[in-house]
């Protein structure tokens, strides 16, 4: 490609970065200016404060509300993971009668919007006392699992058989087979669906929004909705809070980028 | 690897089957059978009232407005879940050198904000009192918007918000499809000297398209949930229904109405129409 071209290129690449990444620069800059500047355009109105800081400590509990994002994400992604390594290896191991018809089963979940499910989970979750738990929170969210399913059962199939059946005529059991030999070889392939669903139920916000209340087990989307009151919005600690609630998962991809790139590249979805 | 027949392999299945008959089929059969009476998700004991529901739901004031906000945003969001992505992750591979890192970065960050926190900084920006968008829009001509309040600004700030979070998605499942064409490829097609849009046009686009099947799978099963936490931090379906969808309808009814009948009604509803359309996307592609 001609200079002035890549030149050109590297320009609106720019420009797209600079917009994509505004509101979160914007948001920083807006939790610390000093109360009395907040509506001023200029960033550098006045000397920075930490002020809203405090203020966002005071009202909402960030490191709760960050752990239990945490523990509901991780406990989903690896519940589903587990789920999904059974039945791919049950699906792919075996000539199951009725294996097309479980597969279908699993798969179709896909064709079911889990947002349309929301009134018999709350009813289910309810009932069985699981509300502002995170069993309740995590349940509901673990069947969605096509994508896992998918992928891992696409994966085993492409597994070389001359592994299994040296372990086979070594006398290994099939259960020994999928713990010593193919979960240990597929790693890569399963830590990377697990950073897809982690991402994913990192996101979810309606299910917390209604399986919690108080924030003993909020989320960090249903943590943030304190600052908005009858009396108005407190725009200074709510942008303090939206900062820290975020940091955690940029800071962390921003050490482990490679991976998560590559989790999108290995999960075949190429 | 090789299927054996042998005996206990169901095992392997149960958590699985088990799960999905907990949490999707039971669920959605249990949703099917309340479509059918009236309750309202608390004390009331169900009542039978048939098809009642489904009349109720249909007549709802908003509902036609929420069917069609739903159709319009899978469609006003796609230049930006889309065409944008696709277009960049193309630039950003043809260019390639030390700054691919720091752009898949930066278009990456909206994927980890979750909706309702990329939504509140979002409607900080939007807000009418601060105006930060009153000057660069004065630059076009166009006076001050209310962005949150009046119905067309309104919808296509929804679209953005959620175009923003779909688009760095988008953008990394485009990479991860290019990665996978091979250098020798596009070697041999350069050697006969094709220039770059032919190799764009007959050799890029086309290796593309599974992946582009994928996004677009992906943009309707994502942009449901991302615009429903949006929705609730920027309008609350607001003006008058004109940036509700489906799932906020759902919502709005079951959880703030308490109608669990017209609810469960919606439910299923909204389960046939998505079932239909991920159907048909899958049918096209084939």
């Amino acid at each position: 490609m001609r200079r002035v071209t890549r030149a050109a290129a590297h320009l609106m690449l720019m420009l797209v970065a600079a917009a994509v990444a505004f509101p979160v620069l914007w948001a920083v800059v807006t939790s610390v200016k000093p109360t009395a500047v907040l509506y001023d355009a200029n960033p550098f109105a006045a000397a920075p404060t930490l002020d809203h800081y405090r203020g966002a400590l005071e009202a909402l509990p960030v490191v709760r509300v960050v752990l239990n994002t945490a523990i509901m994400s991780a406990a989903v992604a690896v519940g589903q993971v587990a789920i999904a390594t059974l039945a791919a290896y049950g699906l792919t191991r075996y000539r199951l009668r009725g294996r097309r018809v479980a597969f279908a089963v699993l798969i179709g979940t896909a064709l079911v919007p889990q947002q349309a499910l929301v009134v018999p989970h709350y009813l289910m979750v309810s009932r069985l006392g699981l509300l502002d738990s995170f069993a309740g929170l995590v349940l509901p969210q673990l069947a969605s699992s096509a994508l896992a399913v998918f992928i891992l059962r696409q994966q085993m199939a492409a597994f070389p058989d001359e592994l299994i059946e040296a372990a086979t005529l070594a006398g290994a059991s099939d259960r020994l087979i999928l713990f010593r030999i193919v979960v240990p070889n597929l790693r890569p392939i399963l830590t990377a669906v697990a950073i897809i669903v982690f991402i994913q139920t990192w996101n979810e916000y309606l299910w917390p929004l209604l399986a919690t209340d108080g924030v003993s087990r909020a989320t960090v989307q249903v943590g943030l909705r304190i600052f908005e009151t009858e009396q108005g919005t407190a725009w200074g600690p709510l942008m303090a809070a939206a900062v820290l609630v975020a940091a955690p998962l940029v800071v962390a991809y921003a050490f482990v980028q490679r991976r998560v790139t590559d989790a999108f590249i290995r999960s075949g979805l190429g | 690897m090789t299927a054996l027949t042998r005996a206990r392999p169901v095992a392997y299945l149960v958590p699985a089957l088990l799960a999905v008959g907990l949490t999707v089929y039971g669920p959605l059969l249990a949703v099917a059978v309340l479509s059918l009476f009236d309750f309202n998700l608390t004390t009331r004991p169900p009542e039978w009232t048939g098809l009642g529901n489904y009349r109720e739901i249909f007549a709802t004031p908003g509902a036609g407005q929420a069917f069609w906000n739903t159709v319009g945003y899978m469609v006003a969001i796609t230049p930006l879940s889309v065409l944008a992505p696709l277009t960049a992750a193309v630039v950003v591979w043809r260019l390639g050198g030390r700054l691919v890192a720091f752009y898949r970065t930066v278009f990456f960050l909206p994927v980890l904000v979750p909706p309702a926190v990329g939504a509140v900084m979002w409607e900080w920006i939007l807000n009418p009192v601060l105006g930060i968008t009153d000057e660069p829009l004065g630059l076009l001509g166009i006076g001050p918007v209310d962005w949150l309040t009046d119905r067309v600004p309104a919808f296509a700030a929804v679209t953005v918000v959620s175009g923003w979070k779909v688009f760095g998605l988008s953008f990394i499942l485009f990479t991860a499809g290019l990665t996978t064409i091979d250098a020798d490829v596009m070697d041999a097609a350069r050697l006969d000297r094709a220039g770059e849009w032919r190799l764009l046009r007959h050799i890029v686009l086309p290796l593309l398209r599974p992946m582009t099947t994928v996004v677009v799978f992906a943009t309707v099963v994502f942009a449901g949930p991302w615009t429903f936490g949006v929705i609730d931090v920027l309008t609350q379906g607001g003006p008058a229904g004109g940036t509700s969808n489906v799932y906020y309808l759902l919502y709005q009814q079951a959880f703030s109405f308490f109608s669990g009948g017209p609810a469960a009604a919606l439910s299923v509803l909204i389960t046939v129409g998505f079932g239909a359309v991920v159907a048909l996307q899958l049918r096209a592609t084939r």
